[in-house]
């Protein structure tokens, strides 16, 4: 029971060699060029019919082409004797006398070999080498048939989950760490296993070595909580700013975990990761987006424009001035849902004559307009809703619901569609967009919530696993939850993940 | 488009053959226990994984002084130990 064909393959190989099959493959099956599929699409027909069907085969022994279902090759192979054929779709081998198809290691090295080259050809740019799916070797097979018990997972297993022991008012890194390991597209990066470790030998004093550690023990199935003890001393050693036992900001901690990643990313070599926008670790490739800032200047129109880079995007909350396009009535606003936050953070402002700016080409100190866009968007999208008030002796934390979607759309909101637009004034954003395009769609995988006042509270968070489950996250306990339950969360730490990856 | 389809099935019939000659198929079974051992639980009173609430008191080892420690209590013994926060620093200093 293994890869051997049969004898009557055999005994065609020791006559003939591997030759036939290989000019049949090289030429029909694995075409390499356009010139060898435009040759293969015009001589692929059936010599008796002359149609061309779907599974059409070549005979082995001789230059013949015939069709499966009208049983041509099958006639073909009575009458001339020749009893081994191609299937020209995949390339798999039919013996007439067996009556079935057969499968041939050799045959099917030579396969893969011809395969590589046309795929290469057609997406080489953007993969070295093309995906082949695992195949056990006997002794494997012989292991895993000793072994029945397997573990698959599927949308109703608990394999990703698992509960996180607070260390003492440490509910603020469990969520962030609950959120992180139910990045996708980190999650991918950690089980591929595609972290090489910059400290040789110091693994354990590697943050991201022990985010791998971290992946490991969320998708093992293990179903007693983690004591993340490890990973509060690594964060605590390598962000001394953040340590101490007082309750802390989740998104201070989001900000110091992704940083301390990033260096550990590209090791000591401080250059090279010093300057964020040459920067190509993994936490820069999910988290960095480009936020712009384009100032007019009221005098000339002269617009002067920079791109910083962000790993997240923080939104006021509160009474402010309203937007040109609020429908509401003037005066203090306060935004109710994420879009609001969002078209209040890309609105002109204009900046008061106690804040002008040296314009570069008129030369002169004139009043001017600031506005913001993405220029970039991150794959993984993070909204801070600054609900923690600070300012001097003053302390409050903004309870206000503010709403926020499943999907969202963050079209409106980028760069393109302000130089499209001359600035937004003329603009109307709506409130469901109905852009065409696919690029700027984000679905929302991860809230965290803080419960309480700003001087006694709880951070809780709600994740999404398998597509479309949302499950409560309150350190140890993990719970099932409605994503009824997420969208009416008060929402502080808002994570969404871009729908569709494109390739740089 | 049909073609596409009918073309991509007989790839599909083509794998599932080759894994059934070969003698793999079986891989893709699951035993029912240990599907039912990882199922999701959803009832009042119980975690995702069908447990009532931790009572048991768990323990670990601080990285920087080896103690063994209640878990709970780890921050807080850290946070001195590592001679942060007001007033440990004297005190880690003399260790």
């Amino acid at each position: 029971m293994s890869v051997h064909g049969c004898q009557h393959l055999s005994a065609f190989k020791a006559a003939k060699g591997t030759d036939p099959f290989r000019i049949i493959y090289s030429y029909f099956i694995a075409c390499p060029s356009a010139d060898a599929r435009r040759i293969k699409a015009k001589s692929c027909v059936c010599h008796t019919c002359r149609q061309t069907t779907l599974r059409l085969h070549a005979c082995m022994s001789c230059i013949y082409f015939g069709c499966y279902g009208a049983k041509h090759i099958h006639d073909h192979a009575k009458s001339k004797k020749h009893n081994l054929a191609i299937d020209l779709t995949y390339g798999t081998v039919i013996c007439f006398v067996c009556e079935d198809y057969v499968y041939d290691k050799d045959l099917e090295d030579i396969a893969r070999s011809f395969s590589q080259k046309p795929t290469l050809n057609l997406v080489g740019a953007y993969i070295k080498e093309p995906f082949s799916t695992w195949e056990p070797s006997e002794d494997e097979i012989q292991l895993l048939k000793k072994n029945p018990k397997r573990r698959k997972v599927n949308s109703n297993s608990t394999v990703g989950l698992r509960g996180l022991i607070n260390l003492g008012n440490t509910c603020f890194m469990n969520c962030i760490v609950q959120a992180l390991t139910h990045t996708p597209i980190l999650r991918d990066f950690f089980l591929a296993d595609r972290h090489t470790c910059q400290m040789p030998g110091e693994s354990k004093q590697c943050l991201v070595c022990e985010m791998a550690r971290l992946f490991q023990e969320f998708y093992s199935g293990a179903c007693t909580p983690h004591i993340p003890y490890r990973l509060l001393h690594l964060v605590w050693t390598n962000a001394r700013h953040l340590a101490g036992y007082e309750q802390q900001d989740a998104h201070e901690f989001l900000i110091a975990a992704l940083d301390v990643l990033h260096r550990h990313c590209k090791g000591t070599n401080g250059m090279s990761c010093s300057n964020p926008h040459l920067c190509n670790c993994i936490i820069d490739q999910i988290f960095t987006g480009g936020l712009q800032s384009d100032v007019t200047c009221k005098q000339c129109n002269n617009v002067s424009t920079t791109i910083d880079p962000i790993w997240d995007i923080s939104l006021d909350l509160g009474p402010g001035p309203p937007a040109f396009r609020f429908t509401n009535s003037p005066g203090n606003y306060e935004p109710t849902s994420l879009l609001e936050c969002l078209k209040r953070f890309t609105r002109p402002e204009h900046l008061g004559s106690s804040a002008k700016i040296k314009c570069g080409k008129c030369h002169s100190y004139q009043e001017s307009t600031k506005q913001l866009t993405m220029k970039k968007l991150p794959v993984v999208a993070c909204f801070h809703l600054k609900r923690f008030e600070h300012s001097t002796g003053y302390h409050k934390k903004i309870s206000t619901y503010v709403s926020f979607p499943e999907e969202l759309d963050m079209t409106p909101f980028m760069s393109s569609s302000r130089n499209d637009n001359n600035g937004f004034s003329n603009q109307i954003i709506l409130d469901i967009p109905t852009s065409l395009s696919c690029d700027n769609k984000y679905s929302l995988f991860a809230v965290v919530n803080h419960i309480g006042t700003i001087e006694v509270g709880h951070y809780t968070c709600y994740i999404r696993l398998h597509k479309d489950q949302w499950f409560k996250c309150d350190d140890h306990l993990i719970t099932k939850a409605t994503v009824t339950d997420v969208l009416n969360s008060e929402g502080y730490l808002l994570f969404y993940h871009k729908q569709i990856l494109e390739y740089e | 488009m049909y073609e596409l389809i009918d073309e991509v099935s007989l790839g599909l019939c083509f794998e599932i053959h080759r894994a059934s000659k070969i003698g793999t198929l079986f891989l893709a079974d699951t035993d029912p226990k240990s599907s039912k051992e990882l199922e999701i639980v959803d009832k009042p009173g119980y975690d995702v994984f069908g447990q009532p609430p931790q009572k048991k008191q768990l323990e670990c080892i601080c990285p920087n002084c080896q103690r063994n420690l209640a878990a709970a209590r780890f921050a807080p013994h850290l946070e001195k130990c590592m001679g942060m926060g007001r007033n440990s620093s004297r005190i880690a200093s003399r260790r």
